[in-house]
């Protein structure tokens, strides 16, 4: 999806008929934004991985800690390997993006609220019926 | 309304991949339940083979040129332009 | 792919702008290009996947205390091979990434070393997690022992059955291009996979969080 790439030099086919022979700085550009994903991403998961560990963080924020970590994992994915940038060319994708997030959420949050509740109020019969 | 310049549109030929692999994924699908394993050897066997084999299609696409285009849309025009008057007739 | 220009045809050697509303209906002096719009299509499939995946969480985050009397993940996961297989996927995302580079570069070495290498992890991280499946079954915690290790054999092996699927596409993909060249629908179609392999990526993230580190750690 990498549509300012479409309009840049390193462009493939599509706009061109014949093989046009692409810079090396392109492609050190190209390289450059995936290193800056991977470097950000492991930073992220050795800290997901060092807090779950430690008891240096106070108990119960850990599993929030750990979802934050993961969200802003996924955000560097999406914007460094999947290119879901704010170029002109993206708005479909991340409007798609923000309709898939709210089923997600829809889904886990709503299974989660109805599950608690079923087992807040249908705890095992107390008497037999009849 | 003057009438626009026409140009070719590309349109991407018909493919039974989807059909022919979900034969394949609902054969699959039934020996997975039963445990009939040679159905879903061969049902993998066909889903993945048949993606080969659409994946090394050569021409993808075809051509409506743009005489073709402009023939069907002036035909459009015309059936508008008669419903049009049709309409302000009646009103 | 459009048949109107921005521009209109009297028929009398005059050509003029089209104005007004229809202007900015017939104004493609910039056509989107095949890569974008195909770029776009396989994004609304891979949210579709993306949600089928939010299904098998909900399920899993509503049962992951429903053991049964038998193992939770405290007593079953290893860390240790939860964060290898991480390396693995988060590495071989970057390698397909240097692929996708190599390929809109028309860059042999890039393309095949970088499809190569994201063959080899994807298989180690393969190699890992059957070893660990297998090893669970093995001390009596299979799929079939509580609703806590039946949610997780789900989420995971799905998961899994998409790595696995993924990798004879990055087969494909490389078979292709050696075959056909550096065609114009089959870069599109190294896009996709591209995106289909990052996707992965960020699911194992979740995976990893939501089912190793809360339930081993906490």
């Amino acid at each position: 999806m990498s549509s300012t790439e479409d309009y840049q030099p390193l462009h493939g086919a599509d706009h061109a008929p014949g093989d046009e022979p692409v810079g090396r700085h392109e492609i050190a550009e190209g390289v450059v934004g995936y290193l800056i994903g991977l470097g950000l991403a492991v930073l992220l998961t050795a800290v997901s991985f060092f807090i779950a560990g430690t008891s240096l963080v106070w108990h119960p924020s850990i599993p929030i800690a750990l979802v934050v970590l993961a969200i802003a994992q996924i955000g560097v994915h999406l914007v460094f390997f999947l290119h879901i940038t704010t170029g002109p060319d993206n708005v479909n994708n991340i409007l798609a993006l923000a309709f898939g997030v709210l089923i997600v959420f829809l889904l886990i949050v709503g299974s989660l609220w109805i599950m608690y509740n079923l087992n807040q109020n249908m705890g095992p019969m107390q008497m037999p019926m009849g | 309304m003057a009438e626009p310049i026409y140009k070719p549109i590309e349109v991407p030929r018909n493919s039974a991949t989807g059909f022919v692999c979900a034969f394949f994924a609902a054969f699959g699908g039934f020996g997975m339940i039963w445990q009939i394993w040679w159905l879903v050897i061969v049902a993998l066997v066909g889903a993945f083979a048949t993606f080969v084999v659409f994946a090394w299609r050569d021409r993808t696409e075809y051509e409506i040129p743009a005489d073709e285009v402009a023939r069907i849309d002036r035909a459009n025009r015309q059936a508008r332009g008669e419903a049009l008057v049709r309409a302000e007739a009646l009103s | 792919m459009t048949a109107f220009q921005a521009g209109a045809d009297y028929g009398d050697g005059r050509r003029e702008e089209a104005r007004g509303p229809a202007a900015i209906a017939l104004d493609h002096s910039d056509p989107v290009s095949k890569r974008i719009i195909v770029g776009y299509g396989f994004w609304i499939f891979l949210l579709s996947d993306i949600i089928m995946f939010s299904a098998f969480f909900a399920t899993y985050a509503v049962l992951s205390g429903e053991t049964a009397g038998g193992p939770s993940g405290k007593d079953l996961f290893d860390l240790h091979n939860v964060a290898i297989e991480t390396a693995c996927l988060l590495l071989s995302s970057f390698t397909c990434g240097l692929a996708a580079i190599g390929a809109r570069a028309h860059n042999g070495l890039m393309y095949y070393g970088g499809m190569a290498a994201t063959c080899v992890l994807g298989l180690c991280f393969l190699a890992i997690e059957i070893h660990e499946f297998v090893g669970m079954i093995a001390q009596g915690a299979g799929p079939t022992r509580s609703a806590f290790l039946s949610a997780f054999f789900t989420l995971v092996g799905c998961h899994g059955v998409h790595v696995t699927l993924g990798t004879l596409w990055l087969l494909t993909m490389i078979a292709q291009v050696f075959a056909k060249g550096y065609r114009a629908d089959i870069l599109r179609r190294v896009l996709c996979f591209a995106l289909f392999w990052h996707t992965l990526d960020i699911i194992w993230v979740a995976i990893f969080t939501v089912v190793y580190l809360f339930g081993a750690g906490a």
